[in-house]
């Protein structure tokens, strides 16, 4: 495989900003306009994530993001306790490990 | 660029709250007996868990479109959302904040739905660029 190819893959792995950036353009990659809050935004970001019971990778730069844009524990969990009626009960569990290890909460799971 | 993870698993990083919040993602982990998936008090207890019921709301309505939901499920939540003091932008925001995350095909098969929540006919207004004498129902 071409190195740039390796180099894109592994970027999309990771949710590397300049690449979404690319690829999203100023109309989804940006601030949004007329958006609520950085944090509430972050927080609907999450929720996507959670609806597509997606990979760890993207919890862990989601969670981050909405942290670091003042969002506490209690809140990120909260979108898990929101999203329980929507999305089932299946993906919310699968979602919570993912959670958990994304704001350096150890459950105690067994591996 | 992704920044560096806060922690690892096995590590606590905050104190304040954090039994709490530990024993809450154990329960909706399923980790406790009989609690697969259990958000104790949902869903109408959102706020003891952290969330505003605007922000549930439009957190909610994030995960209809990227479940791509049947229009009676955004009429709900765009209600909800109002209800809960979201504005149409905020509602017609949520549609760019997840169109990062679940894709444009979701974004675009979501956008009528939900517009159709907010009162705004997306086929007649089409069909009004078409024919300028149809009509155009505007935004609440």
């Amino acid at each position: 495989m071409k190195p740039e190819n390796e180099d894109l893959l592994r970027r999309l792995a990771v949710i590397d900003e300049s690449v979404v950036e690319s690829l999203f353009g100023s109309a989804f990659g940006g601030p949004e306009p007329e958006a609520p809050d950085a944090k509430t935004v972050a927080l609907v970001r999450l929720a996507g994530l959670v609806a597509l019971d997606s990979g760890s990778a993207s919890y862990h730069w989601s969670v981050t993001a909405a942290l670091a844009a003042g969002a506490s524990d209690a809140e990120v969990v909260g979108v898990l306790v929101a999203l329980t009626p929507i999305v089932g009960t299946a993906r919310v569990a699968a979602a919570a490990p993912e959670v958990a290890l994304a704001i350096g909460c150890d459950l105690g799971l067994p591996g | 660029m992704v920044p560096e993870r806060p922690a690892q698993a096995g590590v606590t990083r905050r104190t304040s709250g954090a039994a709490h919040t530990r024993d809450r993602l154990r329960r909706l982990a399923g980790a406790e007996a009989g609690t697969v998936g259990q958000s104790p008090g949902a869903p109408c207890g959102v706020e003891r868990y952290g969330l505003d019921e605007r922000a549930a709301a439009l957190v909610r309505l994030g995960a209809l479109v990227a479940l791509h939901a049947a229009p009676a499920s955004y009429r709900g939540g765009v209600e909800h959302a109002l209800a809960a003091g979201a504005s149409v932008d905020d509602v017609v925001a949520t549609l760019t904040i997840v169109a990062r995350t679940v894709g444009l095909a979701r974004v675009v098969a979501a956008a009528p739905d939900l517009a159709l929540a907010l009162g705004y006919d997306i086929d007649r207004a089409l069909e009004a660029l078409d024919d300028p004498h149809a009509g155009r129902r505007p935004l609440r």
